[in-house]
């Protein structure tokens, strides 16, 4: 209770005139700019913007460790009304950990390889507090219990590569409050972790704290996050605060142009737009009697382990069709097998078992060779936009090449030109002709990266995750592209993301993934309504809505995605889901019809439809 | 674990040295000298020389001939030297102690002052002092690859044994006046140390400090660079920072990144072992030393083929159990290193 116990007046946290800057080659690159920000006693903030926006530099300046060749240039900051940039090293180490503490993103990267977790743990309590051996080991493993990792004691021994990453972060969060901070600062504290993860991890951390009586600082670039367990918001641009406010206030209605600017883009591109705020889209063809363009049956991929008789079993039976014309969103966290199903589907692997024909035609076997012919009308969006460019190329050179590889119908280089002209145009980068990947930002590549795709007139068009590494208000401009050609140049999708929020502005079909195997299939606002699946519900719990209002249904899975090598005997959900039965144990169920537009793998979808009226409004 | 790491490493030792066996058995007889010719001289008669060449077994088909001296190595007979007229294991075990006390404490020399070294300099700031050391690594690192270590060792003698007579005479281990110690271990400090041989330990040292110091900066530059370059990087990682974050002392962070270092530090000091034994070669003439290195090259010299054969086999052997010890230590340190 160490933060309620100051006095009322002073903030926790006080940060005035705050700047910081890179000294690099080229001249001072200015990080922050005379940041005023207040972290109240108690409460949560959260501090968001885009890449670059200094809110990371913040994050690393209070702790006063801000990476050379930056440093802090001027300013200061208060904690309980004690300056600590007049600091010394000695003072500066007995503060951090013990009154302010880092709660890092990526927690792979944040442990000691080469350590034992316990041994970690133990390391930072030893840093302000001397303890004999057992006692510091008893302290750990409360240490791990209080943050739920189970069988803490024989996770005391564990190395940092045998913790899933949300265990890790668990860890990072018990690091944090060994020493009961009075602030804390987590840096993009789930990044890293599956949705039906994150949504644990956050509960746990915010209801740790809160029980300290500590004060949050979140850096992060998701609203949702803000919406849902923030006080107050901060928003970062050019390394100034532009707004701090509260949260209510802010998402009725933001007074800064700059604010009211990104929560536009967030709700308006559809992500995490709170419920009610739904984009109008077009729902696209009705995929009913028209002959699949493409057709997926009982697709399997296992990949051999190297040196082991172990396969992991990325796809185990996966079966779906796309009409012409129709959007089809693949959904489900990491490991679920829906990049592995999009790389099947383009042959760049081949599948174990399972038959893939596009128009009508088997292409499963059929050798490069032959598939050379059908690779123009199937083409591919991927998930890095400046590495899957080529970087020695310009962007016209880019957009050109797949026109130049074309087997049947080459087009004259006039007519090449005028395509890839036509293409920059439709996709807003007239202009850009002849400049070089490098000189693009994110959003801007992947623009080409769209444009590139669509150069030959493909008839499928596979999206893997194309907006995930992108930031928030760039995502919304690659979804309204998206749509645009779809509804101009009416071709088909397979948008594959984890992102329940883009793939439902884009698509009209949804297809849920989970360890491989399709568990929900069918029209996508009917998932949205009256999911059939647990899984599903899971998912869309865990969405956290731009909207601080917005009733969120309290449905969680336990635990974690068991491991595609040891896959469970039956539903492959059994060991997490809160409805589960014997029987779940015996089989996977089969994928049935549960409703108009919704087949579903559940023995118990019903009991499932019955649940949700008896749950109560949040 | 460990167990089963070594046990099968040490099986695919086998495996090496019997490809290896075979390789240096073949090679050495693409030799374009006849052996035979060699011992006898040129001025004896030819149906000397085909007598000889029938009693060595050079008449024999390649195969034939391994066949025999495979079957003698497995006895632990490495056959006659044609030269020395001894055994060759008896050549090589009277050697390898000297070339082993030599680079071994070449070794340890380097690893004591230039890793520590490494981290030192490995901590950057923007001090005066940071900036200075970090020159130097540089221009160290430029000179010691630069520098031939025969070359090196000659003005060093001509400067301390000529000039200032603060050394002993470039001629072996040991001063010939001075009653050598029983061999023990076959390194004559350790083996003077338990005799109390007070004498021949000092003499033993002067002989060793130019040679070691030679070998020690020379090979130890690529040991300095690759611990600066990887405790640097490793300070820059994110659990570095975590730690830092966590109120850890700059001590505890420095013993954190060293530990994560050290698998390509080893993996370096390593090879850079295996290359020395046969390396030191100029080295060990420059001194006098009477190691291995002169050995093989007075044998191949002399077109002496069970010298020749025996040295490699033994190196190649020494390679072996080098990189074993080196996977060992990595799998101690690393928790990720499967022992499959």
């Amino acid at each position: 209770m160490s933060g309620a116990m100051q006095s009322k007046g002073v903030p926790a946290l006080a940060i005035e005139d705050l700047s910081a800057s890179f000294f690099t080659y080229r001249g001072e690159v200015v990080a922050l700019a005379d940041v005023e920000l207040e972290l109240k006693q108690g409460e949560m903030l959260g501090i968001v913007g885009a890449t670059g926006s200094g809110k990371s530099v913040l994050a690393r300046a209070v702790m006063n460790q801000v990476r050379a060749p930056g440093r802090i240039t001027k300013g200061s900051i208060r904690l309980q009304g004690e300056e600590l940039l007049e600091f010394s090293d000695d003072q500066w180490r007995e503060t951090r950990g013990r009154r302010i503490a880092l709660i890092s993103s990526n927690p792979r990267h944040a442990l000691d390889p080469l350590t034992a977790v316990g041994v970690q743990l133990g390391r930072a309590i030893r840093a302000h507090d001397k303890q004999p051996d057992p006692k510091i080991r008893a302290q750990v493993i409360e240490a791990l219990e209080s943050v739920r990792i189970p069988d803490a004691k024989r996770r005391h021994d564990a190395y940092p590569h045998e913790l899933s990453v949300g265990m890790a972060q668990r860890v990072l969060i018990a690091m944090a409050l060994l020493h009961e901070p009075e602030v804390i600062i987590a840096d993009e504290p789930t990044a890293g972790l599956d949705v039906t993860v994150q949504r644990q991890v956050l509960d746990l951390m915010k209801s740790l704290l809160d029980e300290l009586g500590s004060s949050k600082m979140v850096v992060t670039r998701d609203l949702g996050i803000v919406a849902h367990y923030c006080d107050r918001i901060a928003v970062m641009k050019d390394g100034r605060v532009l707004e701090e406010t509260d949260v209510r206030s802010f998402f009725s209605g933001p007074s800064d142009f700059e604010s009211q600017h990104l929560l536009a883009r967030t709700l308006t591109s559809g992500f995490s737009a709170g419920a009610g705020q739904i984009v109008v889209r077009d729902p696209g063809q009705s995929p009913s009697d028209t002959e699949p363009l493409l057709s997926v049956r009982g697709l399997v991929k296992h990949f051999p382990i190297r040196g082991s008789r172990l396969t992991v079993k990325a796809v185990n039976g996966v079966s779906f069709d796309v009409a012409p014309g129709e959007a089809l969103g693949l959904v489900g966290e990491s490991g679920s097998g829906k990049t592995t199903v999009g790389r099947l589907i383009l042959r760049l692997i081949d599948p174990t078992e399972g038959r893939i024909s596009f128009e009508g035609a088997d292409i499963t076997t059929a050798s490069q060779r032959e598939f050379a012919k059908v690779r123009s009308r199937i083409q591919m969006v991927f998930q890095e936009p400046h590495a899957s460019l080529n970087p020695n190329m310009t962007v016209g050179r880019n957009i050109e090449e797949p026109l130049r590889l074309v087997r049947e119908g080459r087009l004259s280089k006039a007519d090449r030109t005028d395509r890839v002209r036509e293409l920059l145009q439709l996709v807003q980068l007239g202009e850009h002709a002849e400049s070089f990947p490098h000189n693009l930002s994110a959003g801007q590549a992947q623009r080409v990266g769209v444009a590139r795709a669509i150069a030959t007139n493909p008839r499928l068009v596979v999206l893997d995750e194309p907006t995930s590494l992108l930031d928030i208000s760039v995502r919304g401009e690659i979804l309204e592209l998206l749509n645009r050609i779809k509804d101009e140049i009416g071709m088909s999708y397979i948008f594959i993301s984890h992102d329940l929020t883009a793939v439902r502005s884009v698509c009209s079909r949804i297809a849920v993934m989970y360890l491989g195997r399709i568990i929900e299939l069918g029209d996508i606002e009917e998932l949205f309504e009256r999911q059939r699946h647990p899984y599903s519900r899971a998912l869309l719990a865990s969405v956290l809505y731009a909207d601080p209002d917005a009733r969120v249904p309290d449905f969680a899975l336990s635990g974690e995605i068991p491991s595609p090598v040891d896959l469970p005997s039956g539903c492959f959900l059994e060991s997490r889901c809160p409805l589960v039965r014997e029987q779940c144990t015996t089989a996977h169920p089969p994928l049935e019809q549960k409703s108009t537009g919704l087949e579903a793998a559940c023995y118990f979808s019903d009991e499932l439809m019955a649940l949700k009226k008896e749950e109560p409004p949040r | 674990m460990l167990r089963r790491l070594i046990v099968k490493r040490s099986l695919f030792a086998i495996v090496q040295l019997l490809g290896a066996s075979i390789i240096i058995f073949v090679i050495v007889r693409l030799l374009p000298s006849d052996p035979a010719t060699a011992i006898l001289g040129t001025s004896v008669q030819e149906e000397q020389v085909e007598a000889l060449r029938e009693r060595l077994g050079l008449n024999k088909s390649i195969p034939e001939q391994y066949w025999i001296w495979l079957q003698d190595v497995f006895h632990g007979d490495l056959g006659r030297s044609w030269f020395t007229s001894n055994n060759v294991v008896d050549d090589l075990g009277q050697r390898l102690p000297a070339t082993f006390e030599l680079i071994l404490l070449a070794l340890f020399v380097s690893i004591v002052i230039l890793i520590p070294l490494g981290v030192i300099t490995a901590r950057r700031s923007r001090s005066i002092y940071s900036k200075v050391a970090d020159k130097g690594v540089f221009s160290y690192g430029m000179l010691a690859g630069a520098t031939p270590d025969f070359w090196l060792g000659l003005v060093l003698l001509f400067l301390f044994w000529v000039q200032l007579d603060w050394v002993p005479a470039p001629l072996g281990r040991i001063s010939i006046s001075i009653t050598p110690p029983d061999t023990i271990t076959g390194f004559l400090i350790i083996d003077s140390t338990i005799q109390g041989n007070w004498a021949a330990l000092k003499s033993a040292l002067g002989h060793l400090v130019l040679p070691v110091f030679v070998l020690a900066f020379v090979y130890g530059a690529p040991l300095l660079k690759m611990t600066r370059n990887t405790v640097s990087r490793m300070l820059d990682a994110e659990f570095i920072d975590q730690g830092r974050a966590a109120g850890l002392s700059d001590r505890m962070l420095t013993r954190m990144a060293l530990k994560n270092s050290l698998p390509p530090v080893i993996t370096l000091a390593g090879v850079v072992f295996g290359f020395v034994v046969g390396g030191a070669v100029l080295v060990e003439t420059v001194f006098s030393w009477g190691g291995v290195g002169q050995y093989a090259v007075q044998s191949i010299a002399n077109a002496d083929f069970n010298a020749i054969q025996g040295f490699v086999l033994v190196a190649t052997g020494i390679s072996i159990f080098i990189y074993l010890a080196v996977d060992i230590l990595h799998y101690l340190i690393d928790p990720r290193v499967e022992a499959g």
